[in-house]
Parts: structure tokens; C-alpha cells; sequence
């Protein structure tokens, strides 16, 4: 439970814009040799990892296919209440965008789409 | 060629953007045959998950590798879920998307499964394609309640006499065939779908073979046996052999259940046989251990008594207003030195509505099928048993089980009176005109016949080490000179009066007949 704690602050720590991770760990590394708990390093560091994938989960990310296509599809991606300012481009998509947020894929490309057809086709 | 360009064309101009949305995870890690999964958040017991290697390649990559690995969802934990990898495990890697499918693991059944040979899934696996005109069903079903059911009142013949005159099994019933390995267990129930070839076929019931945990080579005979004797015409049979994983054997009785339940809400008879549980009860152990849950008695989980009979309750005969089908089970116990007192066995045997115990050392003496007459029994089948076999049977049972008793008896007296003497004599012929070849089931009318004529003294006049050829003998005669008699008993399904007369006619003339050859 401790180790929740401490990671969760070291995650709040990390996010600040100016945060260096290193410098971060070794402060750690010293109040806990301070206090003689440097035993709990390795589940903190566990948890901090479970909070990290927690976090990835949660940030929405979208994909579109193109340059061209990246306005359009953030619009689009705010409509279905996927908020976010960025894309990556990944031309595998070949048209269209997804994006992933919070367990959830919206998916909405035509790689997808062709892949469907093609099993509907061929099986 | 060109219908499919158009297809696809109609296809592609039909295809408006369609936005999908899904609930998907990424395995954690993948280990024997288990994936730990992130997230499916809202994933529930024995749902089907789709490990997706789309999500990562490329169209052409995509296409070319049709490979599709499913998952079934068995533990739900805090901050994610485990699957049992439904195929091959190495397909599935760490970073993968898992999509779920909304549905629980279901199959595809349907009257075209019928002479294939099918994995738990209901895949082909005969090399014959694609099995087509099916409908998917979930592997795991409520069973239908006592409103829906009607008591079981037509017999299935298994062909055996010693079954059938003295185990006798109703349609809708659920009788364990329970034994040591290589006592013949196997042998029973094959002989009993060769047998459904003698029922008319518009009653013959649909018989599907689950091999779980067999060696596939075994498997293979039986499928070539079934296929010579043209009853793959109305078998199914679904294999999850020893190399299989776990979770195929542990999934392929539930896979045997949902197809024979798709004939039964036909208004169809279905059999369905399960060899062995024993191996479906040691694979869910071993997934039990890899997805960590607390093992109980004999390492098994604490659920296991649940895994059977949430299985054997869907054996059923269903009531008029639903149909009027059946799907009768036998499952199959294999025991460690007949210790039928094992936690796997006694679970069987409760659930069960009755058994058939075979014996090593009748096995080893010689009589085949070695059944142990004194600790077998069915619990409901006597009230679908035909007249003719009831009016025949009803004398053996305690002629055996006196036998029994004078040959314990026997090994300690020195001399014996000339009453005890022909009693015993007695009681060998009728243990040996039960014995019964593997692979000749008989049409229950010769049964009743054959047990006719040794119920009133007919083999008599035969040493009793010789009663067996006799029987043989007698079953040719039959065939052969009595013909309308056994028709009669066939298509009236009792011995009246006039049939009997005509019956010891026949039976008489046999012995004249065979006691002449023995003087010529
Ligand atoms: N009624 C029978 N007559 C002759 N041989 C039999 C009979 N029943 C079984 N056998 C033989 O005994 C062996 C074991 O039978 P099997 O049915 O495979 O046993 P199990 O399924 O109990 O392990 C097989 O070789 C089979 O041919
Ligand atoms: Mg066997």
C-alpha cells in the first residue's frame, strides 16, 4: 500500500513540466536510505510502472493514415468524445483514422475495413 | 472469377465508413496456454476474446495470414482479465490487441456437422472443408428446467444383450460407463453407435463421439471403424486428443453437448458420449493451477463437482410441448484399480442416473463385455424397456446374482448335490450367453430371442462352456429360419402368445437340429 502511495507521488512529480526522472529516483533513493526503507524501491517502482500503463490506457490516441486526414479526424475524434490535439500518422491505416482511449479502440480506417471484406469474400 | 470481381465491387461500393467501436486490452504476458490481458474492463466469465495481430500489420500482412486465435475468458481480476489461448499460444504475443466479441465461446452447429470429424470449436479437422449451413451456439447453456421434461420412455438399444436386458438405458437418460483402463469401456460405447444402424431411421438417434484426451491415432481407428460400418452417416465426432491444450480438452464435452442439444430442440433422439471425463476433469486441473485458483481434494478445484453436472443436466428428454427430443449421455469414469470411491468417480456416479462397472478381472477371465452385474444399474431405463425385453430379462438378473453367490460358495466345497450342481451349471450358461464379440451389436428383437430361449432351458442341453458357440449358432438359425418371428417381435416390440408358440417352434427345431449334427 505504501508503495502505491510513493509512486503515485513520484508519478504526480514526473508529469511537471520541468521534471527530471533520474534526478527524481535518486532523491527517492536517499529518503528511503534516510529512513531506512530502501526495501520498499523495487514494489515501488512496480506500481509506479502499474500506474504508467494505467495512465497510457486512459490518454487518447489517434491514428490517421495521412497528413491530409489529421484535422478532419481529430474533428471527428471529438465527436465520438475522444479529446485530444495530436496525431500520429500510420500510413498501414491506409485511409481513415482510429483511435484508442480509456480500453476502447473506435476504429474507422479502411485497412479494417478491406480486411473484413476480404475474409466475408473469402471464407 | 468474375462474380467474385463483382462481388467485390458491390461490396467496396456499398461500403460507407462505418465507424466500429470496441472494448479492447493488451496482453500483459502469455505463458502456457494463458494470457494475462490489461483491461477488458467489462469482460465476463467464458467470454470469447480475439487476439487480433491485424491491429499491428499491414493490409497485405494482414490478408495473408488467416490465422484466428480466440481466447476464453476465465478469471477476472483487479486490473485485468486471464484467458485460456484457444489454439496455438504462440501466435499470441506480448503488446498484442485483444478485442472481445461480446458473445460467450460459442460453435457452429448444425445438421451438416453430421459425418465430420470436428475440433472443440467446431472446426473440421477430417481434411473434408469447410462444414457449411451452420448456426453458432454457446458451448455453455442453461439446462432445461423439470417443466420442460418428460419422464424418459423410449428405449436406446445399445445392442448389448447384458445392457439391455439388465442396464437398460432410455432415451434422455444419463448412464456412466465406469472402469479400470482396457476393460472395454471404449468397445461399449462404440458398439452402441453401430447398433443405432438397426433402428429405423427416422428414430435413429444422432450419436456423437467427444474423444478427449485420446491418443489421435486411436481416434483415427474409431473414425475408420465407424466409417466402414457406414455409421459415420449419423455420427459426429469431436476430438480434443492428449496432444491437444488443456483447454480443447477440457472445452470438448460442453463442444459434444451444444451440437447433440441442436438435434434435440429438433424434435430429434441425440447420444452423446464422453470418453473419458476422468481426462476433461485432470486437463481443467491443470488449467485450475495456471490460472491460480485454490486447488481442493486430489489437487482438483473446488468447482469440479460443478463442471460435471452442469454438463450431465443437459442430458435430457424433453416434454411434447418442446418438441419431444432427446439426447441421452454416456459419460465415461476410467478408475485406478476399481477404486470407484476416487472424488472424480463418486461426483460421476451422483450426478449419473445409474452405472455400468466393468471389471478387470471378469475382463481377464473372459467375459466380455466385463460387466459386473451386482454394482451396475439404471435408475430410470426399466420404464422405457420393451415388453419383449422386460418379459425375458426379469429372470436373469436374480439367477446371475444367485450364481454369484453358489460360486464363492463353490470354492470351498468339496462335494456338491446334484441341485446345487445344476444351478450353478445354469448360472455359467447364462454368463456365457451374455458374452458378446466387440464390434456385433444385435438387433434388440435377436436379444430378446437369444435370452428367451436361455430363460426357458433351451441351451440345456449344451455343455455350459459350449453355450457361447451355441448362441452364435442360434443367432444364425434365427436369421435364417425364423425370420417373421424376429420381425414380429421387432415391429410389435413384445412376445404375446402366438409369438411365443411360434418362438419355441423355431427354438425346438434348433435343438432337434443341432442335437442331430452332434450325433452325425
Ligand atoms: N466384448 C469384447 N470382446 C472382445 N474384446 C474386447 C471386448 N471389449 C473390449 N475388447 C478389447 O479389449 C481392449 C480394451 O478395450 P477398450 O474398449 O479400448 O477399453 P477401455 O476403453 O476401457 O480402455 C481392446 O483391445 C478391445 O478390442
Ligand atoms: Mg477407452
Amino acid at each position: 500500500m505504501t508503495s502505491t502511495f510513493f509512486a503515485q507521488a513520484l508519478y504526480n512529480l514526473a508529469q511537471k513540466d520541468d521534471a527530471n526522472p533520474k534526478q527524481l529516483v535518486k532523491k527517492l533513493e536517499e529518503y528511503l536510505a534516510r529512513k531506512n526503507r530502501l526495501k520498499l524501491l523495487p514494489s515501488i517502482l512496480q506500481a509506479l510502472r502499474k500506474i504508467e500503463l494505467q495512465q497510457e490506457k486512459l490518454t487518447p490516441l489517434v491514428e490517421v493514415a495521412n497528413e491530409q486526414e489529421i484535422a478532419k479526424s481529430l474533428k471527428e475524434a471529438v465527436a465520438i468524445g475522444v479529446h485530444t490535439t495530436k496525431a500520429k500518422v500510420n500510413p498501414s491505416l491506409i485511409a481513415g483514422w482510429r483511435a484508442t482511449e480509456n480500453g476502447k479502440l473506435y476504429d474507422n480506417s479502411a485497412k479494417r475495413s478491406l480486411i473484413e471484406i476480404y475474409r466475408k469474400i473469402t471464407t | 472469377m468474375e462474380s467474385i470481381i463483382k462481388r467485390i465491387e458491390d461490396e467496396i461500393a456499398a461500403l460507407t465508413p462505418i465507424l466500429r467501436e470496441e472494448e479492447t486490452g493488451v496482453v500483459r504476458s502469455t505463458g502456457d496456454g494463458i494470457a494475462e490481458i490489461d483491461g477488458l474492463e467489462n469482460a465476463v466469465m467464458n467470454e470469447m476474446v480475439l487476439f487480433d495481430p491485424t491491429f499491428d500489420r499491414t493490409l497485405e500482412e494482414a490478408i495473408k495470414d488467416e490465422t484466428q486465435t480466440y481466447g476464453l475468458v476465465l478469471n477476472l481480476e483487479e486490473d485485468g482479465v486471464r484467458a485460456v489461448i484457444l489454439g496455438d499460444s504462440s501466435n499470441v504475443y506480448e503488446g498484442m490487441r485483444v478485442r472481445r466479441l461480446g458473445r460467450l465461446l460459442s460453435i457452429p452447429v448444425g445438421d451438416s456437422l453430421v459425418g465430420r470429424v470436428v475440433n472443440p470449436l467446431g472446426e473440421p479437422v477430417d481434411g473434408k472443408g469447410p462444414i457449411l449451413k451452420t448456426t453458432l451456439m454457446p458451448i455453455e447453456r442453461e439446462a432445461y428446467g423439470v417443466m420442460d421434461r418428460s419422464p424418459v420412455n423410449v428405449p436406446l438399444h445399445t445392442g448389448i444383450k447384458a445392457i439391455d436386458a439388465m442396464i437398460p438405458i432410455g432415451r434422455g437418460q444419463r448412464e456412466l460407463i465406469i472402469g479400470d483402463r482396457g476393460v472395454g469401456k471404449t468397445t461399449i460405447a462404440i458398439d452402441t453407435i453401430l447398433n443405432q444402424k438397426s433402428e429405423p431411421e427416422a428414430t435413429r438417434p444422432i450419436c456423437i463421439y467427444v474423444a478427449i484426451g485420446q491418443k489421435e491415432s486411436k481416434t483415427a481407428r474409431i473414425v475408420a471403424d465407424l466409417t466402414e460400418a457406414g455409421a459415420m452417416d449419423y455420427t459426429i465426432v469431436v476430438t480434443a486428443p492428449a496432444s491437444s491444450p488443456a483447454a480443447f480438452q477440457f472445452l470438448a464435452p460442453f463442444a459434444g453437448a451444444t451440437i447433440g442439444e441442436h438435434f434435440m430442440e429438433q424434435g430429434k433422439d441425440a447420444l452423446v458420449i464422453y470418453d473419458d471425463l476422468s481426462k476433461q476433469a485432470v486437463a481443467y486441473r491443470q488449467m485450475a493451477l495456471l490460472l491460480r485458483r485454490p486447488p481442493g481434494r486430489e489437487a482438483y478445484p473446488g468447482d469440479v463437482f460443478y463442471l460435471h453436472s452442469r454438463l450431465l443436466e443437459r442430458a435430457a428428454k424433453l416434454s411434447k410441448e418442446k418438441g419431444g427430443g432427446s439426447l441421452t449421455a454416456l459419460p465415461i469414469i476410467e478408475t485406478q484399480e476399481g477404486d470407484i470411491s476416487a472424488y472424480i468417480p463418486t461426483n460421476v456416479i451422483s450426478i449419473t442416473d445409474g452405472q455400468i462397472f466393468l471389471l478387470a478381472d471378469l475382463f481377464n477371465k473372459g467375459q466380455r463385455p466385463a460387466i459386473d452385474v451386482g454394482n451396475s444399474v439404471s435408475r430410470v431405463g426399466s420404464s422405457a424397456q420393451t415388453k419383449a425385453m422386460k418379459k425375458v430379462s426379469g429372470k436373469i438378473k436374480l439367477e446371475l446374482a444367485q450364481f454369484r453367490e453358489l460360486e464363492a460358495f463353490m470354492q470351498f466345497a468339496s462335494d456338491l448335490d446334484a441341485d446345487t450342481k445344476k444351478r450353478i451349471d445354469s448360472g455359467q450358461r447364462m454368463t456365457q450367453m451374455l458374452n458378446q464379440p466387440q464390434g456385433k451389436p444385435l438387433p434388440f428383437e435377436t436379444e430378446a430371442a437369444v435370452i428367451f430361449a436361455a430363460v426357458n432351458g433351451y441351451f440345456d442341453s449344451f455343455e455350459p462352456s459350449q453355450t457361447s458357440s451355441a448362441e452364435v449358432h442360434l443367432q444364425d438359425f434365427l436369421q435364417r429360419e425364423a425370420k417373421e418371428v424376429l420381425e414380429k417381435i421387432s415391429e410389435t416390440k413384445t412376445i404375446d402368445e402366438e409369438t411365443e408358440t411360434q418362438l419355441r417352434t423355431a427354438l425346438d427345431a434348433f435343438i432337434k437340429r443341432t442335437a442331430s449334427s452332434h450325433t452325425a
